[in-house]
């Protein structure tokens, strides 16, 4: 029995030796298969990531480096602990026709509202990439890693963008539109994230709707996630045009923060340009609506090409070309540091170190405009 | 029980199981107001609040806090009937939002008691408001 004992002790030593040299007892360095949400899979940890600030820009695209280069140096170390990939990685824009008609919601969700960012758009390096216009002048997809190092900086003014006039630009003032105006030129990637300015590639044509209750929203979201965390956000606006349409029949909107994974910020949404009341020609920017008032104050084009170039529709549109005028949006007015009213005057109520932004901004923020000034 | 909602220009409070916002300084605000009392909130909104001390973290908290305790609400249900007190924390923004705050204050009896402006870390302004009711 004693002896018996012994060997079965002997034995059990020799199988438990065999499984140890037959396998790899060293813990994993890091989860490498971990999954957040249905279709986010952290799928690679030993690749080095591509750097998309660098000259190897690729052919349509207009790149923008990060402005920090300091910054950057010091995100890329960070990077390269999270090659991921959000989604499949595949940017596939949506098909409006899949997309439920509108509303009377300004956006739909897309995908379940997972977006798809390839390892490389994943990147802490702050960049901004947009697409050059096509031979209808119309703007193409606009992809960036946003950070701080691409905002504004903390003095940096707001521009004018009044100098560009995106394809089906045809302006006309309606009233019970806040701003007075249908047409917005709306920021692919806004200011508040890529501090872009006249950026012909970066602006298009959309309705004060799609601007405010579509597109803002998610920018606000976005900015002020990057201002409290400090953390990178990949950004991808794609403007879907239906055939040789000038005017984009949505936006779709991707996004999902770098450094968190998407804990913090992860969308994939599609938003109407379309303004509640008002008829669209999308072919032309001309529209219509019971609400119109009968002079149009604003009509200008469009297209980078000579009129004999474009379509039809498009020369349509320039023979109708006159007059530019500063729409409200475009406006400029001061906003103080601490109260709730817009000023034209940067000196009305005694205002200490005041800031100058745009109406459309003024107002987006949540500011009214002064009685004394307005 | 005492409510504390952050929200939007729109009463949003939530978009696809995400909160809207978060700052820093507000959290701190927070837990210096409930100082007194015992905090609560849930699991999810115990990660923005994990630098911080003076809180409890349970998704269960709507059975769990007493009637002169604060729960801080972002994702969980509540019950308006043990309900003496609401803070609202009002970002000056507009955010994508599909879960709103919907408590209709003055037919539920809730008075507005006091009203205060914070600089927060990455909002210009965050209004807080607070609510209470009888």
């Amino acid at each position: 029995m004693k002896y018996t004992k012994k060997l079965l002790a002997l034995l059990l030593s020799v199988i438990v030796l065999a499984s140890f040299v037959g396998c790899d007892l060293s813990l994993p360095e890091g989860d490498s298969s971990s999954q957040i949400g249905s279709s986010i899979t952290v799928v690679d940890t030993t690749s080095e990531p591509t750097d998309i600030s660098s000259d190897q820009t690729e052919p349509g695209f207009t790149d923008i480096s990060s402005r920090d280069a300091g910054s950057s140096t010091v995100s890329q170390k960070a990077e390269r602990k999270t090659p991921v990939v959000a989604g499949t990685g595949i940017a596939t824009a949506v098909n409006p026709i899949a997309i439920p008609a509108f509303s009377g919601t300004p956006y739909s969700v897309v995908n379940n509202n997972q977006p798809n960012f390839s390892a490389d758009e994943l990147t802490t390096t702050g960049y901004e990439k947009y697409s050059n216009l096509d031979n209808l002048g119309r703007c193409g997809v606009a992809i960036a890693s946003c950070g701080k190092e691409t905002m504004p900086g903390p003095n940096e003014k707001r521009g004018s963008i009044s100098s560009i006039y995106p394809t089906g630009w045809v302006q006309k003032s309606y009233s019970g539109i806040s701003g007075g105006y249908l047409w917005n030129r709306c920021h692919l990637i806004g200011w508040q994230l890529s501090a872009e300015n006249a950026n012909k590639q970066n602006l298009i044509t959309g309705t004060r709707y799609m601007n405010v209750n579509g597109m803002l929203p998610f920018e606000n979201i976005v900015a002020d996630y990057i201002k409290e965390t400090g953390n990178h956000v990949a950004y991808r606006i794609t403007p879907i045009f239906d055939g040789n349409n000038l005017i984009c029949s949505g936006v779709q909107m991707e996004a999902y923060s770098i450094e968190d994974k998407g804990n913090g910020i992860c969308f994939n949404v599609y938003c109407y340009n379309v303004q509640p009341g008002i008829t669209i020609n999308y072919a032309t920017g001309d529209s219509s609506g019971p609400a119109s008032n009968t002079s149009s104050k604003t009509t200008s084009t469009t297209s980078s090409k000579p009129a004999s170039e474009t379509t039809s529709s498009t020369s349509s549109v320039q023979q109708n070309s006159s007059t530019v005028t500063q729409t409200p949006s475009d406006e400029m007015v001061w906003i103080p540091r601490t109260g709730s009213k817009f000023h034209r005057n940067a000196s009305c109520s005694n205002m200490k170190d005041p800031t100058q932004v745009t109406r459309q901004e003024a107002e987006s923020r949540g500011y009214e405009p002064c009685k004394k000034c307005y | 029980m005492k409510l504390i909602f952050c929200v939007d220009k729109k009463n949003g409070i939530m978009f696809f199981g995400k909160r809207q916002s978060q700052d820093s300084v507000l959290r701190k605000w927070i837990i210096a107001h409930t100082a007194d009392s015992k905090l609560w909130m849930s699991n999810y909104s115990a990660e923005q609040f994990s630098d911080l001390s003076g809180y409890i973290a349970d998704d269960d908290y709507n059975a769990k806090a007493g009637k002169d305790d604060y729960c801080f609400v972002e994702n969980n249900n509540y019950n308006l009937e043990n309900v003496n007190e609401i803070i609202i924390c009002r970002w000056k923004r507009q955010y994508p939002a599909d879960l709103f705050f919907n408590i209709d204050l003055k037919a539920n009896g809730f008075r507005n008691v006091r009203s205060e402006d914070i600089v927060g870390s990455s909002h210009d302004k965050i209004t807080i408001e607070i609510y209470k009711r009888g």
